[in-house]
């Protein structure tokens, strides 16, 4: 079976001034189908670089990437992808219904099963009140809640998530997890990044850790922890390494 | 196709619903009723002073379109990341490219063509209840309406420009200068080459000749679009002169979309 997600020895570097900075060194992982996988790293590491890497936006120095077993650069690589990225960013005089309508359209469903899916979607993600308002008008979370919306709304195999729980209350947090465990039950691949770490043990199967775009660690949660009291502690221990970890904790 | 329909049809929406566009559309709405009070004052031609006005808030109201609209609806989509909405779908860059130069167009149609109305009804209005207003002479609507087409095509151009322009930039503000001056430039280019050779009072050196020429070469004319004359004095229009300016402006509109085309292509979105 192809692994829903394939990176093989990734590097990337970009220009800052007159120099170039190394984002990405040699990353190599893969997602298998049905798991869920956290992707971890302080600010700066490298997830949302090497997740734009993996949807195409940003092309790799070297290094393979592959999508369902094509490459990012085809298109059709993206059929069965949902995505969310940090922050996301929309037409702003667009309403929830006509934003749905185009992403379902444009990955391939007849306008006849978009409609049909528009209101349960909203229902489930607590926005239905709001389908017809321009996205300008929504807040923050509702706009997180409306991205997760059209990264869900063509039932995608494999959902790829920037920073999801970002921009969201406790409540929406709350929701946000039962969704994802809803589909993992429904045997979806989830590849995520995040900061927060309870999130981690509670959803994914698998994590990755990145820093300074070196991927250290690639496994099972328990094997993540070790030795260490918690994820967290193992997690400051790997990012500042241990001499510096010591001083902190 | 169907994406690019689908890409421009949001354009379309995102487009109409813009305050920019209605309010440049009220403005044109408020000039052509402007022109209704100062066209009397005018002693004689005021057929020709009529649709001079019309013309100019059409041009006008276009070039504030696919500067403040057009440029905005493709930049903000780059530099906001919205196009990552777009391409996370199975979706071509080239597609997206496609879908949103022709979401501007059909938005700038609809602008250019609700103003050629208003200046019509208008006129139409003057005509009717104002003793000094006389209509063109030898007036044809086919002329009108070839004139309004070919307004439009430079428009087109002018938009082929500063797409090209905001995906080499990625700034909104610089590409909108870069436009606006192309735009002078444009328009006023055809003149200046015609003054440097055939001025008797004019002396150039062959280098600032040729260099003329040349940029000549890149940048569109605008001015052979403007047909307005052959509508203000009742000229007949020659077909081979509309046939071969639509095809330099087809041409030049596609040879610069494959340019902007391959130039997105490369670009990296952050």
């Amino acid at each position: 079976m192809i692994n829903p997600i394939f990176l093989e020895k990734v590097e990337k570097s970009f220009l800052a001034g007159v120099r170039k900075v190394k984002a990405l060194h040699a990353v190599s992982l893969s997602v298998k189908p049905g798991e869920v996988f956290g992707f971890i790293g302080p600010n700066g590491a490298g997830k949302s670089t090497l997740i734009n890497a993996i949807m195409g936006f940003i092309r790799p120095d070297t290094g393979e990437v592959l999508i369902h077993g094509l490459s990012p650069k085809m298109p059709e690589s993206r059929r069965k992808i949902g995505y969310l990225p940090e922050g996301p960013r929309f037409y702003e005089k667009l309403t929830a219904a006509e934003l749905l309508t185009f992403g379902g359209c444009a990955s391939g469903m007849s306008k006849k099963q978009v409609m049909e899916g528009i209101d349960p979607l909203l229902e489930k993600l607590e926005i239905l009140h709001a389908k017809n308002r321009p996205i300008g008008t929504y807040s923050k979370g509702m706009k997180q809640r409306i991205g997760l919306a059209l990264a869900l709304i063509h039932d995608p195999d494999t959902l790829i998530l920037d920073e999801p729980m970002s921009g969201l209350d406790p409540i929406g947090r709350n929701l946000l997890k039962t969704i994802i465990l809803d589909l993992k039950a429904d045997g979806k691949t989830i590849f995520f990044s995040t900061h927060i770490l309870n999130d981690i043990e509670t959803m994914c199967d698998r994590i990755g850790m990145i820093h300074k775009g070196d991927l250290l660690y690639c496994g099972s949660i328990d094997g993540f922890v070790e030795n260490a009291s918690d994820l967290e502690s193992r997690f400051v221990k790997l990012t500042l390494g241990e001499q510096n970890t010591k001083k902190i904790l | 196709m169907k994406t690019i329909g689908l890409i421009a049809g949001i354009t379309i929406k995102e487009g109409m619903r813009n305050r920019a566009l209605q309010g440049i559309l009220t403005i044109a709405l408020l000039l052509c009723l402007f022109y209704l009070t100062i066209i009397p004052l005018f002693a004689f031609d005021t057929g020709k002073v009529a649709v001079d006005l019309g013309f100019s808030s059409m041009t006008l109201a276009g070039l504030a379109i696919v500067v403040f609209l057009g440029i905005a609806l493709l930049s903000r989509d780059i530099q906001q990341s919205t196009v990552c909405m777009i391409i996370s779908r199975p979706i071509s860059r080239t597609n997206y490219v496609i879908g949103k130069f022709c979401g501007v167009a059909v938005t700038v149609l609809i602008a250019v063509l609700s103003i050629a109305l208003l200046s019509v009804v208008t006129s139409s209005i003057g005509i009717h209840f104002i003793v000094e207003m006389t209509p063109p002479r030898n007036f044809s609507w086919t002329v009108l309406l070839v004139s309004i087409l070919f307004q439009y095509l430079s428009l087109l151009m002018l938009m082929a420009v500063a797409f090209f322009l905001t995906c080499l930039t990625t700034s909104e503000y610089l590409s909108m200068l870069l436009t606006v001056c192309i735009y002078i430039i444009g328009n006023s280019l055809e003149t200046l080459i015609a003054v440097a050779q055939e001025g008797d009072l004019v002396q150039v050196s062959n280098l600032y000749l040729t260099l003329l020429k040349t940029i000549a070469w890149l940048v569109p004319n605008f001015s052979a679009f403007d047909l307005k004359i052959y509508v203000a004095y009742g000229l007949s229009v020659p077909w081979s002169y509309v046939g071969w300016t639509a095809v330099y402006g087809i041409s030049y509109i596609a040879l610069l979309a494959m340019i902007t085309l391959w130039v997105f292509k490369r670009k990296e979105i952050t």
